[in-house]
Parts: C-alpha cells; sequence; structure tokens
C-alpha cells in the first residue's frame, strides 16, 4: 500500500499556517472587523474542512485489510 | 443562569417537545427487527446518510459547545478560535482508522470498540483496560451533560434553584432513560435527527438575532479595542499557542475513540455513507462552534465585567437581552433553549447505550456469563442502562455544589488517548503486541494522571507548558508499546528460525 505522506503533509502546513505563531502580539490589522490573525485561522479551517472533505469523497481509502490474519 | 422566564406556551412547546422523543422512542421500540444486540446497538443493517450525518453532529456538539465554548471565548477571547481547528481534527483523524476499521467491523460483527481488541489482540488484560477506560470517561461525559441538564432547568423555572436542578436532572433523565431502552440505537439516532436539525436551527437562529441584537462583529471587534479587554483581540501569547496545538492534537485523536463515535462508525450502512457522512461533519465546526466563539466575543463587548463560573452565564444572559426585546425574538430564543436541551440530551443518551452495550457484551458476556443468549445480553443492556443512571443522577445532585470534584473528573481525555496505539496504531502494524500495548496502556493512564494531580510546579492550570499532561503520557505508552512489540517479534522470529 502507498504510504500518504503526502496527507500528513498537508496537514502539517494547515496547522503551521492556522496558528498564529509567526504575529506579533501587538498586531491590529482587522479584516472585516475581525483580526487578520482570526481571519487567516478560519480560512485554514475552511481549506481543512475541504480537504479533509476531498480526501473522504474521492480518495481511495485503504480497505485492503486482509481480514482474516 | 436564571436568565429566562418562559410563560405556558413556551412551557407547552418545549414539554411537547420533549414528549415527542418518547414517541421516537416508541416507534424505535415498534421498528425492531429480532432481539439481538446487532438489532438494538447499531440498528441491524444500518443508518443512510441523513440518519448518520445528523447522529455523529446531534452526539459530538453537546451543552457544552454552547455554555462552555461560549464562556470560553468570553474569557480567553478570539484565541478560542482554535476550537474550529480541533473540532475540525476530529473527523481528519477519523482518516486514520475508520476506513479499517469499517471494513473489520463489517466481516466481523463488531458491536462494542473492545471487540476489535477482542479480534485483534484476543487479550483478556487489554479488554478489561480499554473497557474500564472507556465506561469511566463515557460516565464522566455522561455526569456531565446530567449536571449541564440540572442548569438549564434552574434557568427556566421559578422554583428554588436547587430544587429546579434536581427536578431538572431526574425528569430528562427519566425521559432519555425511557426511549433509549424502549428502541435501543433506532431511538436515540432518529431522536438525534430531531435533535440534530434542532441544533442547526438553533445554532442559525442565534447568529441572525446577534446580528438584529448588537450589529455586525466589527462594532463589537471595535468596542473591545478600545476597552480594559483590549488582549482578547491580541494574538495570543507563546503558552496559549501551545495549547492550541495540544488542543488539535488530544482532542482531534480522543475525540475519535469515544465508544459513541466507534459505533457510529459501524452502524453505517454502506462505506459511501460512511464517507459523506463524515465528509459532511468537517463542515460542522464552521456553523456550530464558530457561532459560540462569536456569542462569546459580542458578550465580551456587550456584557463585560463577568468573572469566573459567572462566564459560563454569557449564552444565558445574551438570551435574556434578546429575549426582552421583542415577540420574535422570545419565540426565538425558545427555540434556542429546546436546541440546548437537545445538544444535551443527544449526546447524553449516546453514551448511555454505548456503556450499556460495553457493560452487558464486554463484561457481563465475557466474564459473567458467557453463554448468555443475545436477547438475554440485550436485556442485560436495558437493566445496566437504568442503574447507571440512577447512580449518575444521585451523583450529580450530590456534586451540584461540589465543583472541584468535578474538575478531579475533568481529564477524560488525557486518559483516553492512551488508547490510541491499541487502536490507531495496531490496525496499521500487524507487529504490535498485547503485552507491550497494555503496558504502555497501563504506563501512559498512570502518568498522565500523576502529572495533573501531582502538584508539581511545571504543571500550569493542568497544562505542562501549554500541553496536556495525557500527550506526553501518551509519548511513554508509545515509547513502551512500539520498542516492546519490535522486541518480542524479534525475539519470535529468532525462536522460529532455530
Amino acid at each position: 500500500m502507498k504510504r500518504p505522506y503526502w496527507i500528513c503533509a498537508v496537514y502539517v502546513v494547515l496547522v503551521v499556517i492556522g496558528i498564529p505563531w509567526y504575529w506579533q502580539e501587538e498586531s491590529t490589522l482587522t479584516v472585516m472587523g475581525l483580526p487578520l490573525w482570526v481571519v487567516i485561522a478560519i480560512a485554514v479551517s475552511i481549506c481543512a474542512s475541504m480537504f479533509t472533505a476531498f480526501l473522504l469523497l474521492r480518495y481511495p481509502w485503504d480497505m485492503d485489510v486482509k481480514l482474516d490474519e | 443562569m436564571n436568565d429566562q422566564v418562559f410563560d405556558q406556551a413556551a412551557w407547552i412547546f418545549i414539554s411537547t417537545y420533549l414528549c415527542s422523543l418518547i414517541l421516537v422512542g416508541f416507534l424505535g421500540y415498534r421498528a425492531r427487527q429480532e432481539n439481538t444486540l446487532k438489532d438494538f446497538y447499531l440498528a441491524g443493517n444500518g443508518f443512510g446518510l441523513v440518519v448518520i450525518f445528523l447522529t455523529l453532529y446531534a452526539t459530538q456538539y453537546s451543552g457544552n459547545t454552547l455554555f462552555g465554548y461560549s464562556g470560553k471565548a468570553y474569557r480567553i477571547g478570539f484565541a478560542w478560535i482554535m476550537c474550529i481547528h480541533f473540532m475540525t481534527a476530529i473527523v481528519a483523524c477519523f482518516l486514520i482508522y475508520a476506513p479499517r476499521l469499517y471494513a473489520y467491523a463489517k466481516k466481523y460483527d463488531f458491536i462494542t470498540p473492545t471487540d476489535y481488541l477482542q479480534h485483534r489482540f484476543n487479550s483478556n488484560w487489554i479488554n478489561v483496560i480499554a473497557t474500564l477506560i472507556l465506561v469511566v470517561v463515557l460516565s464522566n461525559y455522561l455526569l456531565a451533560q446530567l449536571m449541564a441538564m440540572g442548569r438549564a432547568m434552574q434557568g427556566l423555572s421559578t422554583l428554588d434553584p436547587d430544587e429546579a436542578y434536581r427536578q431538572g436532572v431526574i425528569l430528562l433523565a427519566l425521559i432519555m432513560v425511557v426511549y433509549g431502552t424502549l428502541g435501543g440505537i433506532r431511538a436515540v439516532a432518529w431522536t438525534d435527527v430531531i435533535q440534530g436539525l434542532v441544533l442547526m436551527v438553533g445554532f442559525s437562529l442565534l447568529l441572525f438575532m446577534l446580528y438584529k441584537q448588537f450589529g455586525s462583529i466589527s462594532l463589537a471587534t471595535n468596542i473591545i479595542q478600545q476597552s480594559p479587554e483590549v488582549a482578547k483581540v491580541n494574538v495570543p501569547d507563546a503558552n496559549r499557542l501551545r495549547e492550541w496545538l495540544s488542543y488539535i492534537i488530544i482532542i482531534g485523536l480522543g475525540s475519535t475513540l469515544y465508544p459513541q463515535a466507534i459505533q457510529r462508525i459501524y452502524a453505517a450502512r454502506s462505506e459511501k455513507v460512511l464517507r459523506q457522512g463524515l465528509a459532511l461533519m468537517a463542515f460542522a465546526p464552521l456553523f456550530t462552534s464558530l457561532i459560540a466563539v462569536i456569542t462569546g466575543i459580542y458578550a465580551i463587548a456587550y456584557v463585560p465585567g463577568l468573572l469566573g463560573t459567572d462566564t459560563d452565564r454569557v449564552l444565558g444572559i445574551i438570551m435574556s437581552m434578546i429575549q426582552q426585546n421583542s415577540v420574535l425574538g422570545y419565540w426565538l430564543v425558545v427555540i434556542l433553549y429546546a436546541a440546548i436541551l437537545a445538544a444535551m440530551m443527544s449526546t447524553a443518551d449516546s453514551a448511555l447505550l454505548s456503556i450499556s452495550s460495553m457493560l452487558s457484551k464486554d463484561i457481563y458476556g465475557r466474564f459473567i456469563d458467557s453463554n448468555a443468549s443475545e436477547a438475554r445480553l440485550t436485556f442485560m443492556g436495558k437493566i445496566f442502562s437504568w442503574c447507571l443512571i440512577i447512580f449518575l443522577v444521585w451523583l450529580a445532585i450530590y456534586l451540584n455544589d461540589k465543583a472541584s470534584l468535578i474538575k478531579l473528573l475533568d481529564r477524560k481525555f488525557d486518559i483516553l488517548i492512551q488508547l490510541v496505539p491499541a487502536f490507531m496504531l495496531s490496525i496499521h502494524w500487524r507487529g504490535m503486541q498485547a503485552l507491550p500495548t497494555f503496558i504502555g496502556i497501563m504506563f501512559g493512564v498512570t502518568l498522565s494522571i500523576y502529572l495533573a494531580f501531582g502538584g508539581f510546579d511545571f504543571v500550569q492550570n493542568g497544562k505542562i507548558y501549554g500541553f496536556h499532561p495525557g500527550l506526553i503520557g501518551l509519548l511513554f505508552n508509545l515509547a513502551i508499546a512500539i520498542p516492546g512489540s519490535l522486541w518480542i517479534n524479534k525475539t519470535n522470529n529468532r525462536l522460529l528460525t532455530t
């Protein structure tokens, strides 16, 4: 079976971008009435939801489990 | 929460809603096909997409999502946006093991989570420890829901608060156990459909009401930025950011191991239904958790000054403000209140059913009466449901004013996550062995509890530099289970070759 490392890599990237490690604490930028770092966190969450839904609906599941072993 | 006062018409609406749940339980009883565990706990051939999605949704989002998340957002501000990340992580973590587990479950007719462990390890030690962990964690979860039901009733009733709490816990628990033991998973899942729909409508209405009452979220943000609470808009500090990552891992992995979640994987009618149900769940945080956070943000701006446990009342206070504004607002709050009851009951009934299945099949059927018929085990499951609910109702009433004791019970994810190797790793790695897995679980649980309650200086607010003790326990758990299994495999191979 092919190891789906790229899937793990995508989730790691999403976590790295979604958590605001790279912002200065006193940042006051706002977009649509929300702090920019919050908007990015929400946008990343939407991307994560879409990516997860894609995997669930389109990516072949690993069901080849040699069930009797 | 004593913030709402409802008139007779509102009470008739809520009572009708509660009675409809018993009717659904009766319909579930009528729909049963045979008196077996599979029929009672997994609905025979399983559920279609609508039921699977709504039962997953109603079970996942509890009363805590509404009260707890809005309260937490009130306390820490925008940083609680992390909750949409960890709720999304739950669905992503299902991808680790749900496909294979589903395949196993269909092939071998699994009923309870430990059926998989029995098949995989054939070890009574692992079965017993896993069942104990799952039952304890789930009982804690169920207890929390019962207490939340009592608190919700305190807010609705004009009775003395303690009396209202007692009556609320007893009445709602009674309704729940009646429909649960009548119709089993069918009743629970079908009531979840009603409850899930009410919950979704309730959340949507809440967003609409917030906008109508207070204006846009940018106004609220501006008010906070001009207030002494400005730190709640700022980027979180390093400790909070580590906590953010810790939550994603521990709740993402831990929530997928809830027995009721595993049994819903078993209960999907087909692989396609399971895939589609989970895909819909991936978007649920955006229209549920996010709205709870927004509620907390509005509350920082418009209901300032709450401290301590009062912060969990922000939703009730905001609902009270909306209720007094117009007739429409009043009825929207009534529907929202029904949604809150729905959220609590749908989570609690699923937990109760899962516990009864484990006590009946994994303990009674395996260790007490191994020759018991399916009908007997189903009957015993119902008896266990009643006994457990009586005990937990008593405990919920006893613990009403003992918050410190409840805190002691609130380490469920730290304990639950210790089962990750047994379920998620073993399903992909055939070399995993029973003994090191068992020792790993024991060590992980012990270490997590010791770190959480040991009174160490480096443990602040139950976390170690922002990380949950359960994650430290899991690292040691894996450090025992993996090398131990490798060593046993190597030894076995050597014996085979000589």
